[in-house]
């Protein structure tokens, strides 16, 4: 049994123009010790498969298909027992550092929370174990930093605070929704090394989500590519790129502006836009963008077909 | 070899921060440390660095938006410290900037005519017809609809926003656009939208480019020449070829060897594309 199980996943949002499908029969499985990426642009739905693993979907959103974590089904549970897990079993790291920490707690206090919340320890064995966990992401002057405040501390640092909160009670599985979007390269290569190095270590699972392909090449084993609430193409990652079965997968990665490409160069772009969740159309989500659509794609949704061992694409007109 | 459009010379910058205690003086932090460049009328300068490194000290000292501590900002050999309220105000029509966030950097409550028209209504006081018809002009260089002029932001995705902040830099018909991370907001099938687009406004324009991005790929792409920025320094300058291929200083070397995407099975795939 996998660590997390996630089956025809379907989430309906309430939109300024009625209910609409922002998740349209998403399955996958996580492994204990396994890395996992969804890999999309806005709106495809990768942000929002994350929310609801964690029970976090806005309100009057409506969930169908099944989430279970650990043999346990998600989809059904109430609130308090969920919070038993976020935090807790589940952990997870945002965008963001500055806004998923409280700028008027310290940082000490914040790491010390799911422990004292979840674990029972006491106020100074909490603060003990910060102080472990802040050495464990290699926060320079750990022990100084357990009484610095958010602002004191610039993204990188604050983002391992992140990840030491997320780490506090030793999760199962880890999210990581864009944890290294707002950083620098150069720090950013440091966080991933780190997570990568935290997930080997613990065991964990690892749920990535970015929108950066060459981030998850160096990061996750297995990848999902989104596209308007689905996954189009899912593989090892290393055979995604290599085969690239899928039109959108193909287009994204053309589109990328690379290294040591001559000056002037005119990037190969994917006309069009993603379409609003009420102007998904019944057949293929990319069909209005696809260079190779035909008719029958636009009927139904197609149907995922096997590319390579482990490795799929749902598209009628599979790029060879 | 013509004069520069361009030129900054010896540009420091320093803000003073809170003071710790009365009796002691504002400590200070230098933002940029004496910075040279020149950029000669139709070429892209990059600008790259991480935060911190004076990247956007630099944007808002050649839009004159700030004064230099010293040194100088230099367009078409006129320094733009020394202009009064009113030749800056002039000057101002051949500067335009393009911001990171076209969520942020658009009035939500002005339609994208009131938007893309304001520069010229503000620095020259063109009439309601004239910003009309220069506003369509514009968007159809951006590749956007006169019918578009009565809409709000709201009503457009991130990559149309970006090409309505475009469309209002352009419309002064304005010698040098600072871009200041114009594409790093953005989606990666749109941002190549973008890029294409504003190396298109170059060839079709002749538009010069002050642009400033953390991204060393896009640089590589649409820029002549390379400053790499360092705690307020320029460590390295250079052609982008050879500035990325063969780095000669260690902070180069250190941003490039952070840049993802270097295991084989990614970089196969990129030399075999679709």
């Amino acid at each position: 049994m996998a660590l997390l199980e996630v089956r025809d996943l379907r989430v309906t949002l309430q939109t300024s123009r009625g209910a609409h499908d922002a998740l349209r029969a998403v399955s996958f499985d996580l492994e204990r010790g396994h890395t996992l990426g969804l890999i999309g642009e806005s709106g495809c739905g990768k942000s929002i498969t994350a929310l609801a693993l964690m029970g976090l979907l806005p309100d009057g959103a409506r969930v169908a298909g099944s989430i279970r974590f650990d043999g346990r089904e998600l989809t059904t549970l109430d609130e308090p027992t969920l919070c038993t897990l976020r935090g807790h079993r589940i952990g997870m790291v945002f965008q963001e550092p500055m806004t998923a920490l409280n700028p008027l707690h310290t940082v000490g206090r914040q790491i010390a929370e799911p422990l004292r919340l979840h674990k029972g320890l006491s106020r100074s064995a909490a603060r003990a174990e910060a102080l472990r966990l802040l050495e464990r992401v290699q926060l320079p002057q750990a022990a100084q930093r357990l009484s610095a405040y958010p602002h004191q501390l610039s993204g990188g640092q604050r983002q391992r605070v992140v990840i030491a909160i997320a780490l506090a009670c030793g999760p199962d599985l880890l999210v990581a929704d864009e944890p290294t979007t707002a950083l620098d390269v150069t720090i950013q290569r440091e966080v991933l090394d780190l997570i990568k190095e935290l997930v080997r270590e613990d065991g964990m699972g690892l749920l990535l989500i970015s929108h950066n392909l060459a981030v998850m090449a160096d990061t996750v084993e297995r990848l999902l590519v989104m596209y308007g609430g689905t996954v189009v193409e899912s593989g090892p990652t290393a055979a995604v790129f290599q085969r690239l079965a899928h039109p959108y997968t193909r287009g994204l990665f053309a589109a990328r502006p690379r290294l040591g490409l001559p000056r002037g160069t005119r990037l190969s772009t994917i006309p069009g836009r993603v379409p609003a969740l009420a102007d998904m159309p019944p057949g293929c989500p990319f069909a209005d963008r696809c260079d190779r659509v035909i008719d029958a794609c636009r009927a139904a949704p197609p149907p995922a077909v096997a590319v390579g061992a482990l490795h799929e694409a749902r598209c009628l007109r599979i790029c060879e | 070899m013509t004069a520069p459009l361009l030129r900054v010379d010896a540009l420091t910058k320093r803000y003073r921060l809170p003071r710790h205690s009365l009796l002691q003086p504002a400590p200070e932090v230098l933002a940029l440390a004496g910075v040279s460049f020149t950029l000669h009328a139709g070429k892209s300068l990059g600008v790259v660095g991480e935060s911190g490194s004076g990247k956007s000290t630099l944007a808002r000292l050649v839009m004159a938006l700030e004064a230099p501590s010293s040194g100088q900002v230099l367009l078409d050999g006129v320094d733009l410290q020394t202009l009064d309220a009113a030749a800056l105000r002039q000057t101002r029509t051949k500067l335009q900037m393009v911001f990171q966030d076209p969520f942020s950097s658009l009035d939500p409550r002005r339609t994208v005519l009131q938007t893309v028209a304001e520069p010229l209504a503000v620095l020259r006081g063109a009439g309601k017809a004239e910003q009309r018809e220069r506003a369509a002009e514009a968007l159809a260089a951006v590749g956007l609809a006169a019918a578009d002029l009565q809409k709000y932001p709201h009503e457009f995705s991130g990559g149309q926003r970006q090409r309505i902040a475009i469309a209002r830099a352009l419309i002064t018909r304005p010698r040098l656009i600072v871009a200041d991370e114009p594409v790093s907001a953005l989606d990666v099938s749109v941002q190549a939208q973008v890029l294409n687009l504003m190396q298109d406004l170059q060839d079709q324009f002749g538009v010069t480019y002050l642009f400033i991005s953390h991204d060393l790929a896009v640089v590589d792409l649409v820029c002549d020449e390379v400053i790499v920025l360092h705690q307020g320094l320029v460590v390295e300058q250079g052609h982008p070829d050879q500035l990325f291929s063969r780095p000669q200083h260690p902070y180069t070397q250190r941003l490039l060897a952070a840049v993802p995407g270097q295991n084989p099975a990614f970089r196969n795939a990129l030399e075999h594309p679709a």
